[in-house]
């Protein structure tokens, strides 16, 4: 019995001594290296070298970028026939306002031009419960502090060190890469067009609005650790003085009508809330919010799914955006302040 | 300000997921298992056995109960019957048991026939009289097809008067024993029960405990480092519209066999290393099933206690093989139709088991003819038959509808054409397959990942065929004298498993 309860011990100490090893060089590493700078997210700096930091990069006037609400839904030749202004979008599935800050800075974008940024926003970028895969990047995680991250992730404590063990060999990787430039063909300057048209018949909007699955506002908690983190790169951005206009996207009216008066309806106006707060701290930056207002602007035929326009509605949507752009030029030229110009109501 | 908005309800198959306490969810490894083990033996110490025992239910009924409170009454209920029906069975005798054991039998039916088949029979029924089928809100409680089939076997069993007198708290513990009370294995009372009346039972014995700890780690490795890496590409493969091609649709069918087999077998163990905490030796569940070289071979390795209770309460009670090859025949049918009923209300379950009942058939006919021809085949040509049979058939266990399967089917066979990744092939050999009209393409296109892919079944084709199961390593390695070297791989693979357990949470069986 005595070397079966030897053994036992053993097993455990070799188990408990491979999470204490674990732990050690998980705080090793996030001390010793710049992991809260890092970017990960190899689409989204291909976008930035194949758009910004070509030759025709110089000439970009319009930088679209933020989330797949902005990758799907704003058509940089539309801004370009608009405003007259030449855009990219730079914007990729899932990027968070940190990942886009940090990617900024990796490649020293705002530094060299003084264009106009246009950011799309997601609730699921300041919800600390959502903390799933593609609902929380690597980039937010690692500007978390340790205790953050564990209360965060209190539920999903294995995901989170296996998520961050990727992550590290991800940019190990990434670095021994690096040398290699990588530049790849995107369509329509950055922009991905999806054609088709939101099934409201398949049973997706249909019954109990509580049966509706959304990762996005799943255990809604906010504002919390990330929105301090969104706030923090908001103020990165926002401290290269270039005009930024951030926003809130619109809804799908199916969805925003069985979501009324529901948790869901009340996070998104708080979110817009918070944001409009947060762009009036800075001269540069200029609120959007799409999600209530200019409902009537979109109907279900111009979405693809509950969050993301199709072709038809990005076309219409990315007027309205040229069209704010220009409303934004017009302040400078005329040294209005741009504040009043958009708290004036819209067409 | 500060908001913390929750609904009621909302996201609920999600919370689902994340209610059910799952051998590999941190409440369970960290609090449920050494708080309950402590309250076991604690009790056992001060000669409370039956204490103990109680503990053991009540632990139990907190396991159940953690997914939904409600389905705890739904058991509580089942096992009151059942024991009270099992009594009368005992003391009655004649007519008047047959006439209990009907009763019984009927209420255990009734349950998961209306808990598990209602939608189903209603929804064919509808399709029958060709009017609009409205599925109504039935919730499926976890475990319902392993209680009540063990409960039966023991209802059957007491009329045939093979039990002994049973107390109501080993009878509940047998039924509700937490490591088995969701996904088996299925347990014979005849098994577990004489465990429970045991005095040793309720000692602290460090050689099960050793054994408890190794069955669960590598059973917790094979589930969330093995089966969870499948997953993704299994889903990738079955759940989406798209046309695969041979190798894509080989991919996710191999995917989803190795999948399905690390998930299930890895459960197994890991109930069967909390059964050695505990003192209680569970009955094995797998044998290296892909290392069978028949069918029949197959069904001796595959889900053993399913296999055994199919066997001993359905296949020899229909006649088994004693009434001639035809009859014989039927039974295999109808025992594998039904095998694949208990699985899950849906046609394609039913199919997988008509096609495992004609393979085994042909496999019986086979024999007999080799027998009179003197003739066998050679192992690694059976081999290579029971695989891919198994591997087809596992297409409609896992596709969510017959086309779809049909489709993956089509595609294995290579009726979808045969793509090939342009990246890894040189390009004098990518003219060559282009002239034979064989696609290459770059990776991009690809519906799955092969790179990673192909290494995962590479390494679970050799853990299948060539390393030995849990048991017997377990037999090599710890039997006599446990070494250094299985303490080492043991603690690694707790170690790994307990990093990869965040990744998917579920397994395959509870479904069942």
């Amino acid at each position: 019995m005595k070397t079966y309860k030897r053994w036992t011990i053993i097993t455990l100490l070799i188990f408990l001594g491979l999470m204490v090893l674990l732990v050690l060089t998980d705080l090793g590493l996030t001390v010793s290296l710049p992991l809260d700078e890092a970017v990960f997210n190899k689409e989204f700096e291909e976008k930035v070298r194949t758009f910004l930091l070509s030759e025709d990069g110089k000439a970009v006037d319009v930088i679209l970028c933020g989330d797949s609400r902005a990758e799907r839904q704003l058509i940089p030749d539309v801004v370009k026939d608009r405003t007259g202004l030449n855009a990219v979008n730079i914007a990729t599935k899932g990027l968070d306002l940190v990942t886009l800050a940090n990617g900024f800075k990796k490649y020293s974008i705002l530094q060299n031009t003084d264009a106009f940024i246009v950011i799309s926003t997601s609730i699921f970028q300041i919800n600390d419960g959502a903390v799933g895969d593609g609902y929380t990047t690597p980039a937010c995680i690692f500007n978390l502090k340790w205790t953050s991250q564990i209360k965060l992730f209190k539920k999903y404590l294995p995901y989170l060190i296996d998520k961050k063990m990727e992550y590290y060999w991800d940019y190990f990787k990434s670095h021994a890469e690096s040398a290699k430039s990588r530049k790849k063909e995107f369509l329509e300057k950055g922009y991905l067009a999806i054609t088709e048209t939101i099934e409201l018949s398949d049973g997706q909007l249909k019954g109990d609005i509580n049966k509706i699955t959304h990762p996005w506002y799943k255990d809604f908690t906010f504002p919390g650790r990330k929105w301090e983190i969104f706030q923090r790169a908001l103020r990165d951005i926002a401290s290269s003085g270039n005009p930024i206009i951030i926003f809130n996207p619109p809804g799908c009216p199916a969805w925003l009508e069985l979501t009324q008066n529901t948790f869901m309806d009340a996070a998104e106006r708080q979110f817009s809330a918070f944001l409009k707060q947060e762009a009036q701290k800075y001269d540069n930056v200029f609120f959007l919010d799409f999600y209530s207002e200019n409902r009537k602007s979109f109907t279900n035929g111009m979405f693809y799914n509950l969050q993301h326009l199709n072709r038809k509605g990005a076309d219409v949507f990315s007027r309205m955006i040229s069209q704010d752009i220009s409303e934004l030029l017009k302040t400078r030229k005329n040294d209005v302040k741009a504040q009043e110009v958009f708290s004036a109501p819209r067409n | 300000m500060r908001i913390s908005l929750r609904s009621n309800g909302f996201n609920v198959c999600q919370r689902i997921l994340e209610s059910i306490m799952l051998f590999n969810s941190y409440i369970f490894i960290i609090f449920f298992l050494p708080i309950t083990w402590l309250m076991f033996f604690l009790a056992a110490r001060y000669r409370k056995v039956d204490v103990s025992a109680g503990i053991l239910v009540v632990a139990s009924l907190i396991f159940y109960s953690y997914w939904n409170p409600k389905f705890v009454l739904l058991i509580l209920f089942s096992i009151a019957f059942n024991y009270a029906a099992g009594r009368c069975l005992e003391k009655a005798g004649g007519s008047r048991a047959k006439v209990y054991l009907i009763l019984g039998i009927a209420v255990d039916l009734g349950l998961i026939g209306y808990f598990k088949y209602a939608n189903f029979f209603l929804e064919n029924i509808s399709h029958l009289a060709d009017r609009p089928f409205q599925p109504r809100d039935i919730f499926l409680p976890l475990g319902i097809s392993f209680f009540t089939f063990q409960q039966i076997a023991y209802l059957l069993d007491c009329y045939k008067g093979l039990t002994k007198e049973n107390r109501l708290v080993h009878y509940a513990l047998f039924v509700s024993f937490f490591p088995q009370l969701i996904a088996g294995p299925i347990v014979h009372h005849g098994d577990i029960i004489p465990q429970f009346k045991k005095e040793h039972t309720y000692r602290i014995n460090y050689q099960n405990i050793a054994l408890g700890l190794c069955f669960f780690s590598l059973g917790l490795f094979k589930k969330t480092v093995i089966a969870d890496s499948f997953s993704s590409w299994v889903a990738e493969g079955f759940d989406s519209d798209a046309q695969l091609t041979l190798l894509e649709s080989w991919g996710a069918s191999l995917s989803y066999a190795f999948q399905i087999y690390f998930d299930f077998s890895g459960y197994s163990d890991m109930a069967i290393g909390l059964g050695y905490f505990f003192n209680i030796e569970l009955p094995l569940n797998f044998n290296s099933p892909y290392k069978a070289t028949s069918i029949i071979d197959f069904w001796r390795r595959w889900h053993i206690t399913l296999s055994a209770f199919l066997r001993d309460y359905l296949y020899i009670p229909l006649g088994g093989n004693r009434k001639g090859p035809v009859r014989r025949f039927v039974n295999l049918l109808v025992v594998m139709l039904l095998g694949g009923l208990w699985h899950g209300a849906s046609w394609t379950f039913v199919f997988w088991g008509f096609l495992h009942g004609f393979f085994m058939c042909v496999n019986h006919l086979f024999r007999k003819i080799f027998q009179r021809i003197n003739y066998t085949l050679p192992s690694a040509a059976a081999w290579c038959l029971t695989f891919v049979s198994v591997t087809f058939a596992w297409v409609f266990f896992r596709a969510e509808s017959f086309n779809r399967a049909l489709d993956i089917c089509k595609g294995m066979l290579g009726f979808n054409g045969v793509v090939l990744r342009s990246d890894h092939l040189p390009d004098s050999v990518a003219a060559v397959l282009h002239k034979l009209n064989i696609q290459t393409v770059w990776v991009g296109k690809w519906h799955l990942d092969p790179p990673e892919q192909r290494n995962m079944l590479i390494i679970a084709f050799i853990i299948c065929l060539f390393l030995p199961n849990v048991r017997e390593w377990s037999d090599q390695t710890m039997k006599t004298r446990p070494r250094l070297f299985a303490a080492v791989v043991v603690g690694c693979a707790l170690f790994t498993a307990f990093i990869f357990t965040g990744r998917v949470a579920e397994f395959l069986y509870y479904q069942f």
